[in-house]
């Protein structure tokens, strides 16, 4: 082969000759992945993290042998409580409180008792941390196969990107239950995978770790303490913030189901969210409560949230009608309201909720059925 | 949409995103980059007072950027493989050639990997210099160097991409011949 002989004037015009390379992402996704950047940017530094990964298994088997102990209690409160409540029922399905697809039944986007374990899963799009729960049942056995089942159906079935939690496991401290452990292999793809999906990855364990109740996670990689990430830096431990947020309605497409998603801002009052759920604009989320709803008046008495609806307000479609209430339930069991009433509207249920009545603040939302 | 980042975006990002993927040579670590530029300037435009051109302003932003990224990123290695010796690797990119790459004659192909063995200095002038089409000037106000920096760098960074060039097409890795004038 014949030596190549370049001069600086060949290498000067190879380069002039190097190709546009163009960012494939539109104008409108870029600025929402701005945005969610300026406001991760706040959450990071006061240490964020969330650990989670596709282990399901794991995760489940981790956090039932060790974590339940510091959750039992309030479990079986609530479960004791769901069965005098529902005497028709057997107590196998009081137990899994499953009430999706059920004929004639509107899917419910909330548990209300019984037990969960709750993951809080990117979108697709990689925009928002969405939680889903999965409802599972006392025995080992049956946890485990039900959170396999569930798993299968949140990627393809859901929408939701389940990866980071691949490999990841989660546990309680032994010492101080309010303290998540949480280990990623050093393969993790969270070390190769940009600053976005940084983010991404640490909102996830702060939203699952949140909702089991965790106050602060300290990070393992391997046996070795804390994370390297190349972008967010080193981390040995976060602390979990308390948030008071609204839930609105997110899709992400015809062909997957509608799910309730916090909101990316806090609000401080329960006023100012409700008033966002029916306002929210932009691509991601849609508003929760229907332009043709019209609050009244929003009432607190003790640990009980009154929500009173104008006579004219329109509640024509069950299925959003259903969900604007478990939107708003779940918006209220941020602000640590333990109950709603819902009163006026001229109707005297909607959906499974009976108004004039107070209603238990859920468990957690976006149950995944298990079949 | 803020109004700041919709002309920002009209104007430059085409530039932005470009500058950042020759620096970075990866699609998606770009597209992060150029979000962290967004970031940073939609914080700081207020206080951009118009000495730089907007266009090297923010170019010398996302050198900033860049640079971070590429210090995070050695301090990473660093932690995690600190035995391991980069320089001495054979060129070998842990990505794929990004499709407008590949689609392009070898020498194309060949350049784009020889960038990343230039060093962060010579690959931003290269990148700023001859892709983006700065002058020597302008590279200095972005750089936040004497011309004269920039100009050793440049003449630093050609003599290594020559080198580079023909050191690869010797080991015969590259079949395309440079056949000499006569």
């Amino acid at each position: 082969m014949r030596k190549s002989q370049w001069n600086e004037e060949d290498i000067r015009l190879v380069l002039q000759r190097m190709p546009m390379v163009s960012d494939r992402r539109s104008k409108d996704e870029i600025y929402r992945q701005v945005r969610m950047m300026e406001k991760n940017k706040r959450i990071v530094p006061t240490l964020v993290s969330i650990a989670a990964a596709c282990l399901f298994v794991v995760i489940g088997v981790s956090f039932y042998s060790s974590s339940l102990s510091t959750k039992e209690k309030n479990a079986e409160q609530k479960q004791e409580m769901s069965i005098a409540m529902r005497t028709g029922e057997s107590a196998k399905k009081q137990n899994m409180m499953m009430q999706t697809d059920q004929a004639d039944v509107i899917s419910s986007r909330i548990i209300t008792n019984g037990e969960a374990v709750v993951f809080g899963l990117p979108d697709a799009s990689a925009q928002t941390v969405i939680p889903v729960s999965i409802p599972v049942s006392n025995e080992q056995i049956f946890r485990d196969k039900q959170i396999e089942a569930a798993k299968a159906q949140l990627t393809d079935q859901w929408g939701l990107d389940s990866r980071w939690f691949e490999g990841v496991t989660m546990s309680v401290s032994p010492e101080r239950p309010n303290v998540w452990i949480i280990r990623i292999p050093k393969t993790h793809p969270v070390f190769s995978g940009g600053s976005a999906n940084e983010v991404m990855f640490l909102s996830s364990v702060e939203e699952t770790v949140r909702w089991m109740g965790g106050t602060s996670v300290q990070f393992f990689t391997g046996d070795q303490k804390g994370i390297d990430l190349p972008n967010t830096g080193h981390l040995e431990s976060i602390t979990i913030p308390q948030k008071k947020r609204a839930y609105y309605f997110y899709q992400l497409d015809d062909s997957h189901p509608l799910l309730l998603a916090p909101s990316l801002q806090e609000f401080a009052t329960i006023e100012k969210a409700l008033e966002s759920m029916q306002n929210v604009t932009g691509d991601l989320f849609r508003p929760s409560i229907s332009q043709q709803v019209h609050i009244a008046s929003v009432q607190k008495q003790n640990d009980n949230l009154i929500v009173q609806f104008a006579s004219n307000s329109s509640f024509a479609d069950p299925a959003t009608s259903q969900w604007m209430l478990e939107a708003i339930l779940l918006t209220a069991k941020e602000f640590r309201f333990r109950y709603v009433t819902f009163t006026g509207g001229n109707v005297d249920h909607i959906g499974p909720y009976r108004f004039n009545e107070k209603i238990e603040v859920p468990v957690a939302p976006n149950p995944v059925p298990v079949h | 949409m803020d109004s700041v980042f919709d002309e920002l975006y009209e104007k430059y990002h085409q530039d932005l995103f470009q500058f950042l993927f020759y620096m970075v040579r990866n699609r998606e670590q770009a597209e992060d980059l150029v979000q962290e530029v967004y970031v940073k300037v939609l914080r700081s435009y207020e206080r951009f007072e118009g000495r730089s051109s907007e266009k090297t302003w923010l170019l010398s932003i996302a050198k900033h950027v860049a640079i971070d990224f590429f210090r995070k990123q050695r301090s990473w290695r660093e932690k995690m493989m600190t035995t391991f010796d980069w320089m001495s690797q054979p060129l070998h990119d842990p990505y794929p050639l990004p499709e407008e790459i590949a689609v392009q004659k070898e020498e194309i192909q060949l350049m784009y990997r020889c960038l990343g063995r230039c060093t962060i200095d010579q690959r931003l002038v290269v990148v700023l210099r001859f892709i983006q089409g700065l002058s020597v000037a302008e590279t200095a106000e972005t750089l936040g160097w004497t011309e004269s920096k920039v100009k050793t760098t440049q003449h630093r960074a050609l003599k290594r991409l020559k080198q580079q060039m023909e050191e690869e097409a010797a080991k015969g890795g590259w079949h395309h011949e440079k056949i000499p004038m006569e």
